[in-house]
């Protein structure tokens, strides 16, 4: 009994009730004549997809700087290595490390720069990276009209300039990097091998990292300042690099992203894409100061599972398709949960 | 204190209240149709008229009805005035009537102006089966 | 003659915002080939549509918490009272009255509910109203998507979505479109007035005007100042701040259903969500900041903000040959205003915390 207390305890209300909910969604499935398998085959796509971005919130957590809303600038810098790399044509893994070779340095420069401007706002950096986020997607829209881009893949037909909304990378590095290792069993069971084995690879980069000189510096100046500015810990720029490292992880997070989903997406694609990421890791159970890789593994699960199951098993339940009202409320409701529940911020 | 504080509040809710209902009484607004067909009296048959325009509670634009002609307005409010232009062959005003109804003298959804022109007899209004 | 210049120049940094509205549209009107009359008409329409949803966020900014993103559940609950009024089809400025006194309580017990859930999150309002909103979108969607025509009866089938239940994505609000605007017909050399909306919102300031002198008012700014010392001062702090955002949900309400009389046509799903992000932008543009807004403010943003509004994309037709430039042009303004205006505030509420703290340390502030 006491054990049970405690785990409620641990894992917390909400994030009890959603995995209940979930699992409820997987127990119903058989019976509205859902296919479990190719439902969780989904979920397991679906996660491999997100996690990325979602471990892309970890570092600025850890370092005190709150909610990553501003990931749409690292997804931003994803998206020019992406369309660069389609430019240039190179099918294949290396298609996709050029992507990502190109994203890197330019989300290190946006977020260095994002990072010095959050340094002068401390406190509220999380309104503010709201808007940084909004207003940099809405420059790019701009961008993406203006910039020199000409290959015929990507640019709209009749004007022969301006990239499209949506760019398929079919042909290009379509599950380049899930298709490494990857297998099906039956007709609907998929495991993308590689993209498992990539998350896996950053999540581990992470914990090491975390364990390292800088990342335990970082973690001490997110959970108490005061003493990081007395053991001489440069707090700016120890926050500066956890800005850069969310920033790199947002844009290589849309490139493993597209390249399962198949698509990019442009103008006003990446505009709401920080809020189910936000979410993901507060329903692993992640607060606005604390947050683990285990938050990550365990939100990004159970958060792309509700995306997934809700459309099939209500939609099958009542005929109607409630998800897109369902995901508003879980993930805002949890984001909300999240502010109102923190400790006032220490400044 | 505290009393009186309820007691305002009260008020201001029943007068809120009360402002709803009339709001609702005086601006729903009610599809009726406005006919112009031949009419008949105590034995006395009131031809149509040739051509009509019809003007409701001064809303624009108005209806124009040909005889045996039937027309649809949006009437709001609990007193109406139906503006009646009779027409000749060229369109020209021939004689005007002003005649004012309450929403409680209708007996249905349809109007017709001959028997209202010549002094509501009773029929001038009736439900109109679907 | 030095000091001449310094006030020069702090006025040019308080109110570089609009200063900076101001160049860039006196290039633009040029481009767009606008008439002055049409502009004119122009701004005096969208004057009188946007100043209500502006003016509601004045006094959550005297209270100290920010800009209220949580204006758009008002905007939410007047929209409720015109989906009714239209099913109902009362017309007219029965109508109107009629949808505001439906979405009042609606409004006061959402603000009660926004205030409540600010308490809980001080320090940090601006966010948390900002996600309460999109929280509150689904919640709306709900209701109105899935409860509107099966729970909720709804008598009017035209409104209904063809499976049955839920209100369609648009609703026409003919019934009561300009009824405000047109009640006193006004006309002065071909440019409509809409008067009798003016004078609503003229009655309004006057309220806030007022509302600034009462007990509560003072209160108000008290808390806005230092919530400790207020508390200590005997203030019950988190009743204002509760009241001030009920009152600014309610107004919000007000605002959105004098918005969409003039539009006559009622985006069920989105209205709303706009609804707050083009205030706060107006709010920002005419030179208001987080901590201080004042009803010029008001005025000046709502004319700057949809000045570039209306040219912007005609400019860009003319000076780039693409319509769709000045349109994403003026979004980008939109989101960048306010995020200029939000970094502006914050940067300087930090450094005046780091003055104080070295002034505690005992060291020379500069």
């Amino acid at each position: 009994m006491n054990r049970i207390k405690n785990f409620i305890e641990y894992a917390g209300w909400p994030r009890i009730i959603i995995g209940i909910f979930l699992l409820t969604l997987f127990v119903m499935a058989p019976f509205v004549r859902v296919r479990l398998d190719a439902s969780i085959s989904d979920t397991l796509v679906r996660f491999g997809m997100n996690g990325v971005m979602v471990l892309a919130m970890v570092p600025m957590i850890v370092s005190g700087c709150g909610l990553n809303f501003g990931l749409p600038l690292g997804i931003i810098a994803g998206l020019l290595g992406a369309v660069t790399s389609i430019e240039i044509g190179i099918p294949g893994i290396p298609g996709v490390l050029i992507a990502m070779a190109i994203a890197i340095p330019i989300a290190t420069i946006l977020g260095w720069a994002y990072g010095l401007l959050l340094n002068k706002v401390k406190g509220s950096e999380m309104m503010i990276a709201t808007y940084v986020g909004f207003s940099s997607v809405a420059f790019m829209c701009i961008m993406w009209l203006v910039l020199p881009y000409r290959s015929s893949n990507m640019v709209w037909g009749y004007a022969g300039k301006g990239l499209r909304t949506t760019i398929a990378v079919e042909g290009f590095w379509h599950q380049a990097i899930s298709d490494i290792g990857s297998f099906r069993i039956g007709q609907f069971f998929y495991i993308p091998t590689g993209m498992f084995l990539f998350l896996a690879l950053l999540c581990a980069a992470m914990w090491v990292f975390m364990r390292t000189r800088t990342g335990t510096a970082m973690t001490t100046v997110g959970s108490n300042p005061e003493y990081a500015r007395a053991s001489g810990v440069n707090i700016d720029r120890m926050r500066i690099i956890s800005v850069i490292l969310s920033t790199v992880l947002g844009a290589i997070g849309i490139i493993v992203y597209q390249q399962s989903f198949g698509f990019v997406q442009l103008y006003m694609g990446p505009f709401y894409m920080a809020f189910p990421a936000v979410s993901a890791i507060l329903i692993g159970g992640a607060s606005v100061h604390k947050a683990t890789i285990l938050n990550v593994v365990v939100g990004t699960i159970l958060f792309q599972g509700i995306l997934t199951m809700t459309p099939s098993v209500i939609n099958s339940m009542i005929q109607t398709d409630m998800s897109e009202v369902i995901r508003i409320i879980v993930s805002n409701g949890m984001i909300l949960y999240a502010l109102t529940r923190a400790v006032k911020v220490k400044l | 204190m505290k009393q009186r504080q309820i007691l305002v509040n009260l008020l201001i809710f029943v007068a809120m209240v009360a402002l709803a209902i009339f709001c609702y009484t005086n601006g729903k607004a009610n599809i009726v149709f406005v006919e112009n067909i031949p009419f008949n009296h105590e034995g006395v048959t009131y031809e149509a008229f040739e051509a009509i325009q019809v003007s409701v509670d001064d809303t624009a634009p108005p209806l124009f009805l040909l005889a045996g002609d039937r027309g649809t307005v949006a009437m709001a409010g609990r007193n109406h005035v139906l503006v009646i232009e009779e027409l000749d062959e060229n369109d020209n005003i021939t004689g005007t009537h002003s005649i004012s109804f309450k929403n409680r003298e209708m007996k249905g959804n349809v109007v017709n102006v001959v028997p209202l022109i010549h002094g509501k007899f009773p029929g001038w209004s009736y439900q109109l089966d679907r | 003659m030095n000091r001449k210049f310094d006030s020069f120049k702090h006025f040019l940094v308080q109110n570089a915002v609009p200063i900076l509205f101001l160049v860039v549209s006196a290039f633009a009107i040029p481009i767009s080939q606008f008439s002055g009359t049409y502009l004119i008409q122009e701004m005096l329409v969208r004057l009188s549509r946007n100043s209500f949803l502006v003016l509601s966020l004045l006094i959550p900014i005297m209270a100290g918490m920010g800009l209220n993103f949580g204006m758009v559940l008002g905007a939410m609950a007047g929209q409720i009272g015109l989906i009714f009024i239209s099913d109902w089809n009362v017309v007219g400025v029965s109508g109107i009255l009629l949808a505001a006194i439906i979405s009042t309580p609606l409004a006061i017990l959402l603000g009660w509910l926004c205030g409540a859930i600010l308490n809980m999150a001080k320090g940090r309002e601006m966010v948390t109203s900002f996600i309460l909103g999109f929280f509150m979108n689904g919640v709306y969607q709900l209701i109105v998507l899935y409860g509107f025509g099966s729970v909720v009866p709804i008598t009017n089938p035209a409104m209904v979505l063809s499976r049955g239940f839920g209100i369609r994505n648009v609703t026409n609000l003919e019934g009561v479109r300009k009824c405000l605007d047109n009640l006193i017909p006004v006309s002065i050399q071909g440019i409509d007035i809409p008067l009798a909306t003016f004078l609503i919102i003229a009655l309004f300031c006057l309220f806030v005007v007022w509302f600034r002198r009462t007990k509560l008012g003072q209160d108000m700014r008290a808390v806005g100042q230092d919530m400790k010392v207020a508390g200590a001062a005997g203030i019950p702090v988190e009743h204002t701040r509760l009241i001030s955002i009920i009152i600014s949900t309610v107004l919000a309400c007000y605002g959105q259903i004098i918005f969409l009389q003039n539009i006559g046509t009622l985006n069920t799903y989105n209205s709303h969500e706009q609804a707050g992000m083009f205030a706060i932008a107006s709010l920002l543009v005419g030179g208001a900041s987080v901590s201080r807004a004042s009803i010029f403010n008001v005025f000046l943003g709502v004319v700057l903000f949809h000045l570039m509004f209306v040219v912007s994309p005609m400019a860009g037709k003319y000076l780039i040959g693409e319509a769709q430039l000045g349109e994403y042009f003026r979004v980008f303004v939109s989101y960048g205003i306010i995020s200029l205006a939000l970094v502006l505030h914050a940067w300087r509420r930090q450094k005046n915390k780091d003055r104080a703290r070295r002034s505690l340390r005992g060291i020379e502030a500069e």
